[in-house]
């Protein structure tokens, strides 16, 4: 199970809240659980990846705005 | 039988009324008057032999032409000739000039105060005289030695101002001189357009000056609408054209001095005026030029004001955003480190390794749900270990 390329945040954040309820209900078996929690460790990288870009790049766009201005 | 009573020469005065001169001699006849407009009461013929003539006329000095003309008065030492064909005759042998100089004196004086009292003098004094003189009307002789110099000067003025002078070409001594000014003055009215009039001529003696004495020509200057200026060449006296002329000067050279004098004091008084609108007008606007800066100044001024208070409150609401944005990505990270969590406990991995073991049965973990019946194949997962199993009693945990 490879991370899409198009996924956005908003989308990965759904997935794993969906899989986290999933993991909380009683149906599934030991292998689904192992696929599930891999996939939710990719979904977790990849939202904090997307999460430390966003920072940056405010924090980029913000600072550029200031030397802009002074 | 007069001849015979007068032996001896008299001194006679008496009144000039024709002189003529003929090979040498002069031929005059005389009269004699009570006072100048009365009737004449005593005339006779008068000759001066040549050799007479020649010695008068070096007494005269240059002045026998003035003194010898009609009108005026002599005191004379004369023979009385007595001719049975010609009759009577004086022969002048002799000639007081200055008896003719004190009567013109005396009647120079009668005339001055007879024009005072009628105010003629003064007429012309009262004309303001142009500050540019151009165009100059001239009574003088066409010969006249002061003419010349006065063109010449004019013409050779040092300020290149140009002039345009006519010239009225009248007498300037003898008997026609008043009536020859008298006319001009009166076509130069007719043309009307010049600024001034010159009557000017070179230098004379005191006999000459004695017909600019006329009353006539003053009369004449009193009637000008245009001012007269007079160099009638004469150092001492002042003849009573003089007196009344708007402005009288000693030489024709005086006048075109003056003349020239007067044009450049205008042109002088221009150029000041002229320096002071400049220097005015370059005040001026330099004083538009400081006013501009001034206003450049505060536009700038208000400008980076505008621009600075701007800047902060970008900044502010930058800082705002990074601030907020910062809670926001802090929030998503907790968020996510919780689910993180969850799913770390939840993992059968972790649950395996703390010692728990996970049964299934038909790929179904067993749960109330999925109970299994005896002699039914269960899949036990444990840390290490996958353990296939049949049931051989199942009960409920009761501690539940």
């Amino acid at each position: 199970m490879k991370v899409s390329k198009n996924l956005n945040f908003d989308a990965a954040y759904a997935e794993l809240q969906k899989i986290l309820s999933d993991l909380q209900g009683e149906q599934v078996s030991m292998e689904q659980m192992r696929e599930k929690v891999i996939k939710s460790n990719e979904l977790i990288k990849f939202c904090k990846d997307k999460l430390r870009n966003i920072s940056d790049e405010i924090n980029a766009s913000l600072n550029h705005e200031d030397a802009d201005l002074n | 039988m007069v001849a015979l009573n007068f032996q001896d020469s008299i001194w006679i005065s008496c009144e000039i009324a024709s002189f003529r001169e003929s090979r040498g001699h002069a031929y005059l006849e005389v009269i004699e008057k009570p006072s100048p407009d009365a009737d004449i009461i005593a005339q006779a013929s008068a000759v001066i032999w040549r050799t007479q003539l020649n010695s008068i006329y070096k007494k005269l000095g240059g002045e026998q032409e003035s003194a010898l003309q009609p009108g005026r008065e002599i005191l004379v030492k004369v023979k009385v000739d007595f001719n049975e064909r010609y009759g009577l005759k004086l022969i002048i042998e002799d000639m007081d000039l200055s008896f003719t100089i004190g009567k013109l004196a005396l009647q120079r004086a009668e005339t001055i105060r007879d024009l005072t009292a009628k105010g003629i003098l003064l007429k012309n004094k009262m004309l303001p005289i142009p500050n540019v003189i151009q165009r100059i009307a001239i009574i003088s002789s066409p010969t006249a030695a002061g003419l010349q110099d006065f063109v010449r000067q004019l013409e050779d003025n040092p300020y290149g101002y140009a002039f345009k002078s006519n010239l009225f070409p009248s007498a300037m001594q003898g008997a026609s001189a008043a009536p020859e000014v008298c006319a001009q003055m009166e076509e130069i009215a007719s043309r009307g357009d010049f600024d001034v009039i010159v009557i000017i001529r070179g230098g004379g003696g005191k006999v000459d000056l004695a017909d600019f004495d006329h009353p006539n020509i003053a009369i004449q200057i009193s009637k000008s609408k245009i001012p007269v200026l007079t160099g009638i060449g004469h150092d001492i006296d002042e003849s009573v054209a003089d007196l009344a002329a708007c402005r009288s000067l000693k030489t024709p050279t005086a006048v075109s001095e003056f003349i020239i004098q007067r044009n450049m004091e205008f042109e002088a008084a221009v150029l000041f005026t002229y320096q002071k609108i400049v220097s005015s007008v370059s005040q001026l606007l330099q004083f538009h030029v400081n006013s501009m800066d001034v206003i450049q100044q505060n536009l700038r001024w208000v400008l980076e004001n505008r621009i600075r208070n701007t800047a902060q409150a970008l900044n502010q609401l930058s800082s705002q955003i990074k601030y907020i944005s910062k809670v926001g990505l802090e929030k998503w990270s907790t968020k996510l480190s919780s689910i993180q969590e969850l799913i770390a406990q939840i993992a059968p991995d972790s649950q395996l390794k703390r010692g728990f073991s996970w049964t299934e049965i038909n790929g179904r973990r067993v749960s109330a749900q999925n109970i299994p019946r005896v002699r039914d194949e269960l899949t036990s997962f444990t840390n290490e270990f996958v353990i296939t199993s049949v049931l051989t009693k199942i009960a409920k945990n009761e501690s539940k």
